[in-house]
């Protein structure tokens, strides 16, 4: 089985498909990496002045002020209950911070954000070299000849699911843990916040990031090899996730939300996921949001994979080829 | 007692095609005896590679027994497999891959040493070549790349479905060869080709199948050797020509410009009968039966120019009538 999954795995690798799915994907991950240090690079010290002097400016707005006298006037008519005069100024008096032009390197917000963005592409790139590897097998005929010399169609199946599963996840490590590495050395170098707490997160983020890619590697594989078709796959896959929002629109329902594949990607994917329907929240931002924790939402995926799985190799060991 | 390397009983397989069923295989039995090069033969759909499939366990029949080598199929594949080559329809490598290195991915699906591939490169002639892509291969080339595949489990039993397709005559030639010699080496190569003059050639026996069942099969020889041979008479006036013999008690037939006569053994008496009555013979000869007429004969059905565009341009490139 080793020797088999060794030359399904070179099979795969010397594809020309699969090489430019891993240039696509470290150009991706490095390029996304890239813009989010540069995006959050150090303010300037003209930056940093002339954010001080719109600020000074529109302190001085007569609105501002007429705004600033009426809630220092009375402010619990202004703000609501328990509020003060120094909270009248914190909020209408203009601040130098909010005409800064950026924020700095946030590893935690990227988490959410760039940091997810990534995963996902690295995860739709190796979805699209996993089908093209074996739709390219049906469509040329070579899956013939290889059950010519392997007849154990189950065996073949998983030597080739595995080879699959472990080369996405080595694509997956490399390109994500290049792109939080870099990010890491650029908050270290900048001495923004990059504690042990923060590197956990990431870790751990890293970690469900590999699986999720090497699941999806496997799951657009074991499609296609049921309907021997790329095409076929990267079409169900995109009717499930866009079908999946239409009918959680149509139902206007939060018990639908809570089945979405969108929502459990991200539920698996995110630090702490809490959400309203399709709409992702921050921490507290939305009352009544609901929070889809990692079990669960891998255990979604985790069924959804394992069905594909099952599927595939049983019609695999019964289909006339 | 013979020994069989391939026998079939009762074969049957049937597809959907849309709401329609199709019978490709139906009923057909099929005996091969082990050593040299086995014909098969048929008309364009009338089930060789259905069969073909089934004896090498790419597909399931609906009824019947398949026995190769001995073993019971397809519970006995994997036992099997190993001691069986195959190139089914064109074969099929990696473009980007040298020759070589496809030969060593499907020697580690079989679990072979890749030390195989060169061998089997050698034995096509492709030794020289091996380090080359297989993308920049000519159609030739890829044809014996496909045998060598065939040939790297080092098979007791080769089966080989349409090797000639679209090669030009020095590659037909070439491959010819290369299959003779496979026969002669004690492996049985099972040879699916619609190129009957192909077949005759390197063959020792036939297996002749239409609309999935089997018509005549055995020694080429013994096949052939019940056919009538016939004296083609080419004459300038052939509708009195045709008339006189007629009279004269001979089965006459036209054939392409010429008359055919059955029987050959007195040619003489024919030309001397013609020449009475001043028409004179410009050519005489004896026609043999041919694989081809035999075929004919059983099938009914000569391969129609557009059935096969592959063997349509073989047959036109031997110019032997293959067709």
């Amino acid at each position: 089985m080793i020797r088999l999954v060794g030359t399904e795995l070179t099979r795969y690798r010397v594809r020309r498909a699969t090489g430019l799915v891993v240039l696509l994907a470290v150009l991706a991950a490095a390029a996304i990496a890239a813009l989010t240090a540069w995006e959050s690079r150090p303010l300037t010290r003209t930056e940093i002045a002339t954010a001080q002097v719109k600020a000074s400016q529109d302190s001085d707005r007569t609105d501002i002020q007429a705004d600033l006298d009426k809630c220092l006037k009375d402010p619990v008519k202004y703000l609501g209950p328990g509020a003060t005069e120094q909270q009248c100024r914190d909020a209408l008096v203009p601040a130098a911070q909010s005409y800064l032009p950026r924020e700095p390197l946030d590893l935690r917000g990227t988490l959410r954000g760039n940091g997810i963005g990534v995963a996902l592409l690295v995860a739709a790139l190796l979805i699209i070299g996993a089908s093209a590897f074996a739709g390219g097998d049906h469509a040329s005929g070579s899956i013939t000849n290889q059950v010519l010399f392997a007849p154990g169609r189950a065996r073949l199946w998983s030597a080739k699911a595995i080879a699959v599963g472990a080369w996405s996840a080595l694509v997956a490590a490399v390109t994500l843990g290049g792109f939080w590495l870099t990010l890491y050395l650029v908050a270290a170098d900048r001495d923004v916040p990059h504690g042990s707490a923060i590197v956990d997160d990431i870790c751990w983020h890293v970690v469900r990031g590999v699986l999720f890619c090497a699941g999806a590697g496997i799951g657009a594989y074991a499609l296609t090899m049921l309907f021997r078709h790329a095409f076929a796959t990267l079409g169900l896959l995109f009717a499930y996730s866009v079908g999946g929002e239409v009918v959680l629109a149509l139902a206007q329902s939060d018990k639908v939300a809570r089945w979405t594949l969108g929502n459990n990607v991200f539920g698996w994917l995110e630090t702490r996921l809490q959400y309203v329907g399709s709409r992702r929240c921050e921490i507290d931002e939305c009352p009544g949001a609901a929070h889809l924790g990692h079990l669960d939402a891998g255990i979604y995926l985790l069924v959804l994979l394992t069905v594909s799985c099952l599927a595939s190799v049983l019609v695999f060991r019964r289909r006339d080829l | 007692m013979t020994d069989l390397v391939v026998e079939a009983h009762g074969l049957r397989k049937t597809f959907r095609d849309g709401a329609r069923k199709v019978v490709a295989v139906d009923g057909l039995d099929l005996s091969v005896e082990r050593g040299g090069v086995h014909g098969f033969l048929g008309p364009n759909g009338s089930g060789k590679t259905t069969t073909i499939r089934m004896l090498l366990g790419l597909s399931k029949p609906d009824r019947g027994e398949i026995s190769v080598l001995g073993a019971q199929l397809p519970g006995a594949l994997d036992a099997v497999s190993p001691r069986v080559g195959a190139v089914v329809e064109s074969p099929r490598f990696s473009p980007d891959l040298t020759g070589r290195r496809n030969l060593q991915l499907l020697a580690g699906l079989a679990g072979l040493p890749a030390a195989r591939a060169d061998a089997a490169l050698e034995r096509v002639a492709l030794a020289d070549r091996g380090k080359d892509r297989f993308g920049g291969y000519s159609l030739g080339m890829r044809q014996r790349l496909g045998v060598a595949a065939g040939l790297l489990k080092e098979p007791e039993l080769l089966v080989l479905d349409e090797p000639t397709n679209g090669l030009d005559p020095a590659g037909i030639l070439d491959m010819r060869e290369l299959i003779r010699g496979l026969g002669e080496s004690g492996i049985t190569v099972l040879l699916s080709s619609h190129i009957l003059a192909e077949v005759q050639q390197v063959c020792s026996a036939v297996s002749i199948i239409g609309d999935g069942r089997l018509l005549a099969g055995g020694k080429v020889d013994d096949l052939l050797g019940e056919g009538v041979v016939r004296t083609r008479i080419a004459v300038a006036d052939q509708d009195r020509a045709a008339t006189l013999l007629t009279e004269g008690g001979y089965q006459v037939t036209r054939d392409d410009g010429a008359l055919l006569v059955e029987g050959h053994e007195h040619p003489e008496e024919i030309v001397r009968l013609l020449a009475l009555q001043e028409l004179y013979a410009t050519d005489v000869r004896a026609v043999r039966p041919t694989l081809e007429t035999f075929f004919l004969a059983l099938t009914g059905h000569r391969p129609e120019p557009g059935d096969d565009p592959d063997a349509d341009e073989a047959a036109e490139r031997l110019g032997s009538g293959a067709r």
